[in-house]
């Protein structure tokens, strides 16, 4: 490294090694940014194309929608679409892991469930169905109460059920 | 604690991102620098504070960010090359009323941002009065003008 120099008559701390250094680390430092921003767009961080996930169960009765990468405190939602219960059946039953529930903030539950019960290890949500042979919608709006990784498990009562991991960033 | 981390996250953010902007990043003083600057603030205070609105959390956080203030401003005393690593050096960019381009070029300050400063500081008309021209490390430029 230069030794300071001194402009004489200006008497001024200058070290033009150190100026260029900084200039490069400045400019991979732009760079870095610029990865980022690109990065977010395409959903690293939430949403997007590189976010939003969506897995289905064995049997096929039950897929889910979710955001595999997420923020804190930020409302995301699990849409899940489950096959129509059987003749005689008419209410739909669908538990989510109680360890994912203890994480995040349950917000809103569409359509709202006619019961939901406290099960051992899960909670169950009890929906009226109508008499319909179409898949049925349903969508749980949640927001992230814990950073870093979640690991959910959704499933019916009787049937199918996924697996999913979200990715946090606090 | 989750305070005092978020503290210094942000306040270890901030200080890499802005010196990676550069010195003219927040150095000048234009509407839009300004806006820029209060649209900074306003976010980091969201993310600091998010839905913990009691005085405790405010209070944790001001204490962690002037403490961490403190300790930085003690590191940067025992050690000053971390100084110059963290806040910048100056640099002359006009000896003798000729300006050094290709030194210009790379802080991203051009001849306009001189003379303005010029006539702010020193009331001085033309290039050719300015005897140096120093781009600070707050990233404003200082003129000294040529005695006759």
């Amino acid at each position: 490294m230069d030794a300071p120099k001194e402009r004489l008559p200006l008497q001024i701390f200058e070290d033009a090694t150190f100026q260029r250094r900084t200039w490069k680390v400045e400019r991979v430092g732009w760079l870095v940014i610029g990865a980022i921003v690109v990065a977010a767009l395409f959903g690293l961080f939430g949403g997007g194309w590189l976010g939003r996930a969506a897995v289905a169960a064995a049997d096929g009765r039950l897929s889910l929608e979710y955001d595999r990468f997420w923020r804190l405190q930020s409302p995301t939602a699990l849409k899940l679409e489950v096959s129509p219960p059987s003749a005689d059946e008419d209410r739909i039953r669908v538990w989510i892991a109680r360890e994912y529930i203890e994480s995040v903030n349950v917000l809103q539950v569409m359509p709202h469930p006619a019961r939901v019960e406290a099960g051992a290890g899960r909670v169950v949500f009890e929906f009226a169905a109508a008499d319909t042979d179409a898949p049925i919608g349903l969508a749980f709006r949640v927001e992230p109460e814990r950073a870093w990784r979640l690991n959910g498990a959704i499933g019916l009562d009787g049937g199918g059920s996924v697996q999913f991991q979200q990715f946090i960033f606090p | 604690m989750d305070a005092v981390l978020s503290a210094c996250a942000i306040y270890a953010a901030l200080l890499v991102v802005l010196r990676i902007g550069g010195n003219r990043t927040l150095g000048q003083t234009t509407t839009f620098d300004f806006v820029m600057l209060l649209i900074i603030a306003e976010t980091t205070q969201q993310a600091l504070l998010g839905d913990d609105f009691s005085v405790t959390n405010a209070l944790l956080l001001i204490t962690t960010l002037v403490g961490l203030d403190i300790g930085f401003s003690l590191l940067k005393r025992r050690w000053p090359k971390l100084d110059r690593l963290v806040e910048g050096i100056p640099m002359v960019i006009v000896e003798n009323g000729k300006p050094l381009l290709d030194r210009m070029h790379k802080a991203r300050v051009d001849e306009e941002d001189v003379l303005a400063a010029a006539r702010e500081s020193q009331g001085l008309k033309r290039m050719d009065q300015i005897e140096y021209a120093v781009l600070e490390r707050s990233g404003g430029i200082s003129v000294v003008p040529k005695r006759d």
